[in-house]
């Protein structure tokens, strides 16, 4: 305990640091993951009989299969070292973390919260009664205006829980981004653990950031889910 | 006003219409009973093509509406539709349903649109709920709403899918005294339903579709107190003996 309270308050600007940036990262990957997320699910749904329309939806189903069925892990090698030869990536940092590591760990993080994303939107937009969609085209809208005014707003309640998790998983996962270099919180204590050399504590105040990050997470989850359902 | 030629349905292995020819004239008020599963409801939703027909024909005011090149969502602003289970936009305020169609579909202004709402919602008696939502609302007002928000469209034609079977015996009768007066005004009306007491007071014509097809077609006079087929007999007697 001694330990542990000696590295804090010698080494607390490491951690903070690590925490806004994993706070960061995980809402970067959750504003993707949903942009991302919200096309694929729509592609995967479309039921348009439209050959491109259907090779796109052939293309969110595999999307989808692929980003669950491989490991983040790899996911994240393969963007480090396949998307900067396909566009180029930006050089310098943003609050001290190399962007030439960020931006492909960010499209990794992101394409792969999609696929999540795009399976919890589904699972909304199927929620909705289909009567719903069956009244709008009653009143002469079509199926994209129908979907815009009546059945998203009514999905998007039934799915920003389920994206708070989400959210919360990324605080998580955005851990393994730190084998790439990226300066997120995993990677703040490993700095601060090769000074110390004193890996036990390290690891315990490490766990106790991210449990209080995560435990802060889900209870604002819970007061916006009372509310939305109020 | 609407035909339909050799209507057919299935789904899957499962043929629920076998054939329908039927005509529907400009403000005839068409009633459409039978047994449950029969296809009655089938039939109903082919006429707006929110079921595509397996085969046949469904022609809308001289345009055959199951043409490929037909614009659905065009045709469908001119027959509105009444559902069992009301399906107000649950996302709006009542004004809202009622408007959305007129403004986003039309293009009419919002002040006109909610003029005419307000017109509207005076003739079923419900103008204090505007600003509610449906979920505030009981099940007959939900339903009165629901054909407002089809009237608002000024449709050719109203389509009404049991519009009385979800409610509570006790608003079954607001209901129905809307389309009364609806009927009386001259609209043309297609309304499946189990109610045979309106289906006698209201009904031009009464089909009979019992296993996919239209076994007798009449008056109310002719169906109801004449029936020719033995199936038409025995189903009224069952349901008119209770």
């Amino acid at each position: 305990m001694g330990d542990i309270l000696e590295i804090l308050s010698k080494y607390y600007p490491y951690y903070l640091q690590g925490v806004r940036n994993t706070v960061v990262l995980a809402l970067i990957g959750v504003v993707g993951g949903v942009l991302c997320g919200l096309v694929i699910c729509l592609l995967r749904m479309s039921k348009s009989r439209n050959p491109l329309m259907k090779v796109l939806r052939a293309f969110a189903r595999v999307y989808i299969e692929v980003f669950r069925g491989t490991p983040v892990i790899v996911q994240l090698w393969v963007a480090y070292f396949g998307i900067p030869k396909l566009i180029p990536m930006p050089v310098g940092s943003l609050l001290g973390m190399n962007l030439e590591c960020m931006v492909p760990c960010m499209i990794a993080v992101s394409l792969n919260s999609g696929a999540y994303v795009a399976e919890i939107f589904r699972a909304g937009i199927e929620a909705v009664d289909v009567g719903q969609m069956e009244a709008a085209l009653c009143v002469g809208m079509k199926k994209g205006l129908a979907m815009r005014l009546v059945v998203l707003p009514q999905a998007i309640k039934n799915v920003v829980p389920a994206l708070c998790n989400e959210f919360v998983t990324l605080i998580k996962e955005t851990a393994v981004i730190s084998y790439l270099g990226v300066a997120d919180l995993f990677y703040m204590n490993s700095v601060v653990k090769t000074m110390t050399y004193n890996m036990l504590p390290c690891y315990l105040i490490l766990a106790g950031f991210y449990f209080v990050l995560c435990f802060a997470a889900s209870r604002l989850v819970g007061v916006l889910e009372r509310r939305l359902r109020a | 006003m609407i035909y339909t030629k050799g209507l057919k349905k299935s789904f899957g292995k499962l043929n629920v219409l076998n054939g329908i020819d039927s005509h529907i004239e400009k403000g005839e008020v068409v009633c459409v009973i039978g047994p449950s599963g029969s296809g009655k409801s089938t039939f109903l939703r082919c006429l707006n093509l929110l079921e595509e027909p397996t085969e046949g024909q469904v022609i809308f005011e001289g345009n055959d509406i199951t043409a490929p090149k037909t614009d659905i969502a065009k045709v469908r602003q001119k027959m509105g539709m009444v559902f069992q289970q009301f399906n107000l936009f649950n996302n709006m305020t009542i004004l809202d349903n009622i408007t959305v169609g007129p403004i986003r579909v039309k293009g009419l202004s919002k002040e006109a649109a909610e003029a005419k709402a307000f017109e509207l919602l005076d003739r079923v008696g419900l103008r204090e709920k505007a600003g509610s939502y449906p979920r505030e609302l009981s099940g007959g007002q939900k339903q009165r709403i629901a054909i407002v928000r089809a009237l608002a469209m000024d449709p050719d034609v109203m389509l009404f899918d049991e519009p009385t079977s979800a409610l509570d015996p006790e608003m079954v009768g607001e209901v129905l005294d809307v389309m009364k007066a609806l009927a009386k005004e001259g609209m043309t009306m297609v309304i499946v339903t189990h109610e045979m007491g309106f289906a006698k007071e209201v009904g031009d014509r009464v089909f009979f579709i019992d296993q996919g097809i239209i076994l007798e077609e009449g008056t109310p006079d002719e169906i109801f107190n004449h029936p020719k087929n033995q199936r038409t007999q025995d189903f009224l007697s069952k349901v008119l003996n209770v």
